[in-house]
């Protein structure tokens, strides 16, 4: 374990850092952002002290409030027509959005002040539905992550001990947490000697793709003036917007969507 | 790779850059109105899922890591969480202090590479961050500062900068070591 002395040269790169992080909210929020908003369901952990990302209970805008055991009877992944592709969808509703823009929508009053200060100077409102943003959202979560850090390294005292016995069980367990592009769920089914029966992962972007979709749906309708290489380079940009990361979404081998 | 008529085109990206991964983008217009549009992803499956039945429960959290190089943390969190949610255990306290500490080391690192790496060359009209530097030079250090910090928080806290190993083996999956010796299952094999 470390020791308390162990962290403190961390403390020092930590507050450098921070200004940084605050320089960089400054730089990313003189950027030219496209008038572009959705409505998507906004999905993220939330935590009652803390901007989750470790636990939480899984909330939406429209309502959603669920544990981790909850997650199966709130969410479906389906097959997608020409695809061995798995999209998730919350059923009933359908697409939704998790990541920086969800956390931010559903957390900004649990921001470490000094992230929530540089949010407000660069613009933010309370919440943000402009994908295109996300950039700025992403810069003061870097901000509130090393203020957080310096926080928790303040008040460390090493742990009694650096190991709690787990001892396996026969059954099933579900865990989750905020990755930085947003929800990553587990299960496990264990037997009683603890050797994994089943295990199921359902990562960010897999979640997110076919929002991602939607968005580039509109994003193309709404600037069909373009000439070809703008609007090329822009949808590029919107898929970025989401951070995607392709070699998470384990269980992708072709994505097709058609709309008619 | 692109075709042009009054009305109706074809915007195609074979292989997307500046992404974690390997994908395709298509957009199609027809007659004034867009016909399709796919997020293509050709990567292959890797089949993690399958692959971890027959394992110990102490494993998940190091094999998941490696599912990605960015977000190793994300993957252990969640998988520890899950296991000892099977097994009836919270962890609180200083341990669940390391677990925030790693998992901020993280989001610093992940973001900072994403914010200057891959998103800001799309709103200065530049085509990659090295094409940045040579005229922001900088601001792309002060990117490359701030990921640093973030992988030097992940290095101590678990053991390495990438896919660290600490947080599975000794602090903060409890008892992993004494599980492994007594479960019976192969061992993973080097490097695993």
């Amino acid at each position: 374990m470390p020791t308390k002395r162990e962290l403190q040269p961390l403390s020092e790169s930590l507050r450098r850092a921070r200004d940084a992080a605050h320089a960089t909210v400054t730089w990313v929020a003189g950027f030219d952002f496209p008038d572009f908003e959705h409505d998507h369901e906004l999905v993220a952990l939330r935590h009652p002290e803390e901007y989750a990302i470790l636990d939480g209970r899984l909330v939406s805008t429209l309502g959603l409030d669920a544990g981790p055991d909850e997650y199966e009877g709130h969410f479906a992944e389906e097959h997608v027509e020409r695809s061995t592709a798995l999209h998730s969808r919350i059923l009933e509703r359908g697409h939704y959005l998790a990541g920086p823009l969800a956390r931010y929508s559903l957390n900004s009053d649990k921001l470490a002040p000094v992230a929530r200060e540089a949010a407000a100077e660069a613009g933010l409102g309370t919440e943000c539905r402009n994908p295109f943003r996300s950039i700025v959202v992403r810069s003061v979560e870097i901000l509130h992550a090393c203020d957080e850090a310096l926080r928790v390294i303040e008040r460390y005292e090493p742990p009694g001990s650096p190991a709690v016995e787990v001892a396996p069980r026969a059954g099933a367990g579900c865990g989750w947490s905020e990755a930085p592009r947003g929800l990553l769920w587990h299960r496990y089914e264990l037997d009683a000697a603890g050797v994994i029966q089943d295990a199921r992962i359902v990562p960010p972007t897999s979640q997110n793709q076919p929002t991602i979709e939607h968005d580039l749906w509109h994003f193309v309708e709404s600037h069909l003036h373009l000439d070809d290489d703008e609007l090329r380079i822009r949808c590029e940009q919107a898929i970025r917007n989401y951070d995607p990361c392709i070699s998470c979404a384990t269980h992708f081998l072709d994505l097709v969507v058609e709309r008619s | 790779m692109t075709h042009r008529s009054p009305a109706s085109r074809t915007l195609e990206v074979k292989a997307l850059a500046r992404v974690e991964g390997e994908g395709a983008m298509f957009v199609e217009i027809r007659d004034g109105a867009v016909h399709d549009v796919q997020l293509r992803i050709y990567e292959p499956p890797r089949f993690f899922e399958a692959f971890l039945r027959g394992r110990s429960y102490t494993e998940p959290p190091d094999i998941t890591a490696r599912i990605c190089g960015i977000c190793p943390v994300a993957y252990q969190m969640s998988a520890v969480q899950a296991i000892e949610a099977a097994c009836g255990i919270t962890v609180d306290g200083a341990l669940r202090d390391l677990r925030l500490l790693l998992y901020f080391g993280e989001w610093i690192e992940s973001h900072a590479l994403h914010v200057y790496m891959l998103h800001a060359p799309d709103f200065l009209g530049y085509e990659s961050a090295i094409a940045l530097a040579a005229d922001h030079r900088p601001i792309v250090e002060r990117g490359l500062a701030l990921k640093k910090t973030g992988n030097d928080l992940v290095d101590v806290i678990g053991g390495r900068a990438v896919h660290p190993r600490q947080c599975a083996r000794r602090w903060l999956l409890p008892g992993a070591d004494q599980a492994r010796a007594a479960a019976p299952v192969r061992e993973p094999p080097a490097g695993a």
